[in-house]
């Protein structure tokens, strides 16, 4: 392996260079494989799992239980005539579908899917793969390895920037169709995901004061020791507006007015055929992956376990992380497809609402709650915050959870009582 | 509200995971599986004989004359003592329908005065040609030979519901009875 490093050291100057670009070439290809590997399995799980809450099977006919489903439908999209309307802008009818899938999977590289290597473990690596020290060592030019495809120091920052662009995609769909509708569900659509931008991006702060640093490998090792330390018990609060901002940031039900099959014929996607419908379902997916990861490395820990059951040293620690992070963006898509089967769409008005006047306001007030906790409940010689007081920012901000639950659900039910009296009154 | 919201999830999840623990699943998984007709199903045509292997159908034209999308041809020739077809004096020759024009309304079916005519349970009629749709007579002659299975006498005029076949359709709709 060093001969190789050394022959490209030639051309990027030094070996190091070298096993940086290759490791990067390789990170990305495992992701990309991966995530598009496994993306017919998750739209035939949607499928199946709605059928199931329904009392039907679910596709089963292609393939045994259906495997072979995703495949079909990708083949199937693949033939289909490929139509563009007349006085579409081409640049922009053809550049949409990637805006809304390119940010998806640019967010998912920064997603930390295991521990950091280094150290002793790193000497291991080096030594099997037969890399010298000088390169690949606690002192050479490469001194870690992160399972992730790359560790920027900015790292929820990025995210927040990344999944703005996701905006343009859908609107300039809705805009370069040439048509009303499409350019109405564009619009809703865009404004829709800039108002849960917001709220989003307040629940992050709230994270981020308990753990001090932007770096996604800083907020998991601040989550270290067991399931107890984890963010949720923290910022259930956060928690709940995250994840209710995640269904409106992937257009997702309660949330999909934009793309409501039964809404505007389609909305923004309406005039897309054929290799361009398929890259937005795509991107639909892989946003719900994106958003899934975040949100479990946010609060659920990433990719740690619920104990702490391996020592570092062991390679079980290194191999875990890879296979715990999938289990919980799992139990998230499960949510996601529970929450398709379950719930009814929200009215436009409704939907603007809840992200403006009930959101929002419940977001500053977690950050003021969270500011105070992390100021009174700092160690005075660590400067981090200790589980008590984590328990007690909880305690407080759930119970401003439930006390605004019953505000808001009084003050519909009292505007829905006065409705009724303007037209029914011997019903209110 | 969050309350409510998390009860629903939870009827969701309980349905679902009932479903795939417990079955339950009202899907037919045609074409394995194939529902029976109830008793008088129009389907595709059937010309009925008597038990001596008679033909029924005396070419009396009665069925193309009421029918209201004249999709029935059909040609009349004389019984002689060598060739008794039917039990009449006339037997019909060419017997034709064209499943296109057809409307599935059991006209024809009222109309016969032989009860020669009937409707019976088969609705699977796809066919690759356009010419494949012309039903002949040898197609619709009764007979196990032609898959149609054994011989059942069948008046339309007829109540066929016994007690056991009450009871029967009672409990499931889509029982036998006896055509």
């Amino acid at each position: 392996m060093q001969p190789l490093l050394d022959a490209l050291g030639q051309l990027v100057g030094g070996p190091g260079n070298a096993l940086i670009l290759l490791l990067a070439l390789l990170k990305i290809v495992v992701l990309l494989a991966s995530i598009l590997g496994v993306l017919p399995f998750i739209i035939l799980y949607e499928r199946k799992l709605i059928s199931w809450t329904q009392d039907r099977p679910g596709p089963n006919r292609s393939g045994p239980w259906g495997l072979f489903h995703g495949l079909v439908d990708g083949i199937k999209l693949f033939f289909k005539e490929e139509i563009i309307p007349t006085g579409a802008d081409r640049f922009l009818y053809l550049i949409a579908p990637t805006l809304v899938t390119a940010p998806a999977f640019l967010a998912l590289c920064i997603v930390p899917i295991g521990p950091i290597i280094d150290g002793p473990a790193l000497t291991a690596v080096g030594s099997f793969l037969g890399i010298a020290p000088e390169t690949l060592g606690p002192s050479g030019s490469v001194s870690q390895i992160a399972i992730a495809v790359t560790n920027p120091n900015v790292g929820i920052l990025y995210v927040l920037a990344i999944t703005s662009i996701g905006v343009y995609g859908m609107t300039l769909a809705g805009w370069a169709s040439n048509s009303k509708w499409s350019l109405l569900g564009g619009i809703r659509a865009s404004a829709q995901m800039i108002s849960y931008e917001i709220s989003m991006s307040l629940s992050v702060i709230g994270v981020l004061l308990l753990t001090g640093s932007l770096n996604l490998y800083d907020i998991i090792e601040g989550q270290k020791g067991g399931v107890h330390h984890w963010n949720i018990w923290a910022q259930p609060l956060a928690f709940v507006l995250f994840v209710i901002a995640m269904f409106a940031e992937t257009n997702r039900l309660p949330f999909d007015l934009a793309e409501g099959e039964s809404e505007l014929t389609g909305g923004f996607h309406t005039e897309y055929s054929s290799m361009k419908f398929a890259l937005f379902f795509l991107g639909e997916y892989v946003n719900m992956i994106t958003v899934s990861a975040i949100c479990s490395t946010l609060f659920l820990g990433g990719y740690m376990g619920l104990l702490p059951l391996f020592p570092e040293d062991s390679p079980l620690y290194y191999l875990a992380g890879p296979l715990l992070l999938p289990a919980k963006i799992f139990f998230f898509l499960t949510l996601f497809i529970l929450a398709r089967a379950t719930m009814p769409r929200m009215r436009y008005d409704q939907l603007m609402n809840l992200g403006w006047k009930v959101m929002l306001p419940l977001g500053l007030m977690n950050l003021v709650i969270t500011a105070v906790g992390v100021g009174l409940g700092a160690d005075p010689d660590t400067g981090k915050v200790t589980l008590p007081a984590k328990f007690a920012i909880g305690a407080v901000t759930l119970a401003l959870l439930f006390a605004a639950d019953a505000f808001f659900t009084s003050k519909s039910k009292g505007r829905m009582l006065r409705d009724y009296q303007n037209v029914r009154p011997e019903a209110a | 509200m969050i309350i409510d919201i998390l009860k629903g999830f939870a009827a969701t999840t309980t349905h679902a995971a009932k479903f795939l623990f417990a079955g339950g699943s009202l899907t037919l998984e045609y074409p394995e599986v194939k529902r029976e007709q109830p008793p008088f199903f129009r389907g595709r045509h059937r010309l009925q004989r008597y038990q001596d292997g008679l033909e029924r159908c005396v070419g009396c034209a009665l069925c193309a004359a009421v029918c209201p999308s004249e999709a029935i041809y059909l040609e009349a020739a004389e019984n002689t003592e060598n060739n008794q077809v039917s039990a009449g004096e006339r037997y019909a020759e060419i017997y034709q329908i064209h499943l296109l024009r057809c409307i599935f309304c059991g006209f024809c079916e009222e109309a016969c005065p032989e009860n020669a005519i009937i409707l019976g349970p088969t609705y699977e009629l796809a066919m690759e040609k356009r010419t494949d749709f012309i039903a002949h007579k040898e197609d619709m002659l009764d007979g196990p030979e032609k898959g149609f299975g054994d011989y059942h006498e069948y008046d339309p005029y007829v109540s066929h519901v016994t007690e056991e076949s009450d009871a029967e359709a009672k409990g499931d709709p889509w029982a036998k009875a006896n055509h």
